[in-house]
């Protein structure tokens, strides 16, 4: 939202910026109900100090008040957006006052020919009080408008901030949904089923791999940020039970520098690279492949690499459920600080390359 | 053909994950001592040739594998033997089955549904198998997908090729020879034409809004009527787009 510092006679005037602004006819009316209020009372205090009488100088002052508020519409409706500051409000409160007293003379029925000759007193009276309460009633628009404006600011930001964390939620759900697909679920404890009577040993490791995944699945959704090694836990208890499944097919490779093991990364970030790499890289492929995880210091940045020599992606290849949180949840997370790379490989898969600032991120 | 009645039935067990044709055996083997299971296949191009080969009574089938579906799977069996699907989870399919009255097992298969499977193929196995064609037909075109788009584009830059998913793109403009694929945080440069990228993305997704603009409906955040016809403002772009005449119908409310 813009928020430019402006200097407006009227509220009329900041509303226009504003996208919930009144309809102009409306803001209108209700500015000439406050100006008529306050010339009723200013034509009391006059009355106090001026000869005439209270109606003489309530004409007068209706007349002025009015013309500036005329005037102060048409100058900001017909000015652009850029010039409406303190000198529009100056040129609005000056030309006002001139046609306002030109009617208010001639509704008090003097001639305003004479009256310069006559009452130059009057006119000389008129000027001071229009240039003192011109600019007062002025202002006492303007710091209105500032403020609902400022009201209007502080809603549209709390919606903003409500909006991301709505968004920031339903990504993180979409990933825990997808870490529990049930196909995954079923097909594991199949597996596990499988061994037990055979190869109990390789049951029970299957089982608390499995565990250590699920574990890892349903904790570190609700967390803003784990530490590097954590999330590798769960791409290995991920890889492993893949690696019962397929066989001979899977194979694997982790390597990643020591000192870069506690860096915090958001969950899951990897994860559903690496079951993305294995679902349409590897196991489409009938005598299978490997996957290799990289992550280095790159210019200061964190690079993450899920590296496949599966089948590749074509032209019309789907773009996976994952792939896509995964950018949404980067762009969320980090302002778009973060780098989203999709690489092909030689002569055959794709490299996934992440690359993410060391800091712990803009948006905790 | 005779379904030899007089020998042992035969069975071949279609599951891409080893452990698992393993664990289906050896429940038919307790549950049907008398099925002789002729072989395992991992993929459905083995499964075809054994079918070819050995000609058995009855396939059990797992749905997902990789290439060719156990659905496609068993388009391609027809008439041949009996078929039962396998599968850990497609709820549609289920449904399917169920209200077509086909056998199909849930994995991880319990002993005693696999009982009444077992007791209904011995009952069928005298019949000719059921005509699966239009079920599986019908299955087949709800999990395809329609018609495939195009859903990466290869940019090359300096020595990289980068793939870049086409919902990344806000618009492409043509220039030259080429063609500038464009969003909020680069400009990219591919050879391939407009008319090209036309034909192949998405009609749902993307516009052709004007002779040298395609843009990705999702990205326009306005549309604005002035004297030169319709101006397209995108998010996050300070740049208008402006919409070809013979383009304005896109706009029109319907």
């Amino acid at each position: 939202m813009t928020r430019s510092v402006q200097y407006p006679v009227f509220s009329e005037c900041s509303s226009r910026k504003r996208r919930t602004s009144r309809p102009p006819i409306k803001n209108m009316a209700r500015d000439f109900a406050i100006v008529i209020t306050l010339m009723l009372v200013l034509a009391g205090l006059l009355n106090l100090v001026l000869e005439g009488g209270y109606f003489f100088n309530l004409r007068y002052c209706l007349a002025i008040g009015l013309s500036i508020t005329i005037s102060s519409h048409f100058l900001m409706q017909w000015g652009s957006a850029d010039n409406l500051n303190w000198q529009t409000s100056l040129a609005a409160i000056l030309l006002g006052t001139a046609i306002g007293i030109v009617i208010g003379t001639v509704a008090n029925g003097i001639n305003p020919i004479v009256m310069i000759e006559k009452y130059p007193g009057l006119l000389l009276a008129l000027l001071v009080v229009s240039l003192i309460c011109g600019p007062a009633i002025s202002y006492f628009f303007y710091s209105q408008a500032a403020i609902s404006e400022a009201a209007a600011a502080l809603r549209q930001e709390e919606i903003e901030r409500i909006s991301y964390e709505q968004r920031l939620t339903e990504a993180n759900f979409k990933i825990l949904q997808a870490q529990i697909e049930p196909h995954f679920l079923f097909n594991t404890l199949s597996n596990v089923l499988s061994l037990i009577p055979t190869q109990p040993d390789k049951a029970g490791q299957m089982l608390s791999d499995f565990t250590t995944y699920l574990r890892a699945s349903l904790q570190q959704t609700r967390c803003d940020r784990i530490r590097l090694e954590d999330e590798l836990a769960t791409v290995r208890s991920f890889l492993d039970i893949m690696a019962v499944r397929m066989g001979n097919r899977l194979s694997y490779h982790i390597d990643v520098q020591p000192e870069l093991l506690s860096v915090p990364v958001p969950p899951l970030l990897i994860q559903p690279l690496v079951e993305n790499a294995v679902e349409h890289g590897v196991d489409p492929k009938p005598e299978g492949g490997s996957i290799t995880i990289r992550a280095v210091l790159s210019e200061g940045m964190l690079q993450l690499e899920v590296r496949d020599n599966g089948i590749g992606i074509t032209s019309s290849s789907p773009v996976g459920v994952g792939m896509n949180n995964i950018r949404e949840r980067l762009n969320l997370i980090y302002n778009g600080e973060a780098s989203f790379q999709v690489l092909p490989n030689s002569p055959h898969g794709a490299t996934i390359r992440l690359t993410i600032p060391m800091t712990a991120g803009g948006n905790l | 053909m005779s379904r030899r009645a007089d020998k042992r039935p035969t069975a071949i067990i279609v599951d891409d994950e080893p452990h698992l044709c393993v664990l289906l055996k050896r429940q038919l083997a307790s549950c049907w001592p008398e099925l002789l299971i002729s072989a395992e296949a991992h993929n459905a191009a083995e499964a075809l040739q054994l079918l070819d080969d050995l000609q058995p009574d009855v396939a059990f089938l797992d749905i997902r594998m990789p290439g060719m579906s156990g659905l496609e799977l068993a388009s391609r069996i027809g008439t041949s033997c009996h078929i039962v699907f396998v599968t850990a989870y497609d709820q549609y399919a289920v449904q399917a089955f169920e209200n077509a009255a086909v056998d199909y097992l849930l994995k991880p298969v319990s002993g005693e549904r696999l009982s009444t499977t077992v007791a209904r193929l011995q009952a069928h196995l005298s019949h000719n198998p059921p005509d699966l064609s239009p079920l599986i037909a019908q299955l087949t075109e709800q999990i395809r997908p329609k018609k495939q788009y195009l859903q990466w584009l290869q940019v090359s830059q300096h020595n990289d090729i980068e793939l870049v998913p086409v919902d990344e793109v806000d618009y492409f403009q043509a220039s030259d020879k080429y063609t500038l694929v464009i969003n909020r945080k680069s400009e990219r440069v591919i050879r391939t034409p407009l008319k090209e990228l036309e034909d192949e993305l998405d009609p749902e997704r993307f516009w052709r809004i004007h002779r040298n603009a395609i843009v990705r409906v999702a990205a326009i955040a306005r549309v604005t009527r002035d004297f030169g016809g319709l101006t397209l403002q995108l998010h996050h772009h300070e740049k208008t787009l402006s919409v070809g005449r013979s383009y304005t119908h896109l706009f029109r409310q319907r």
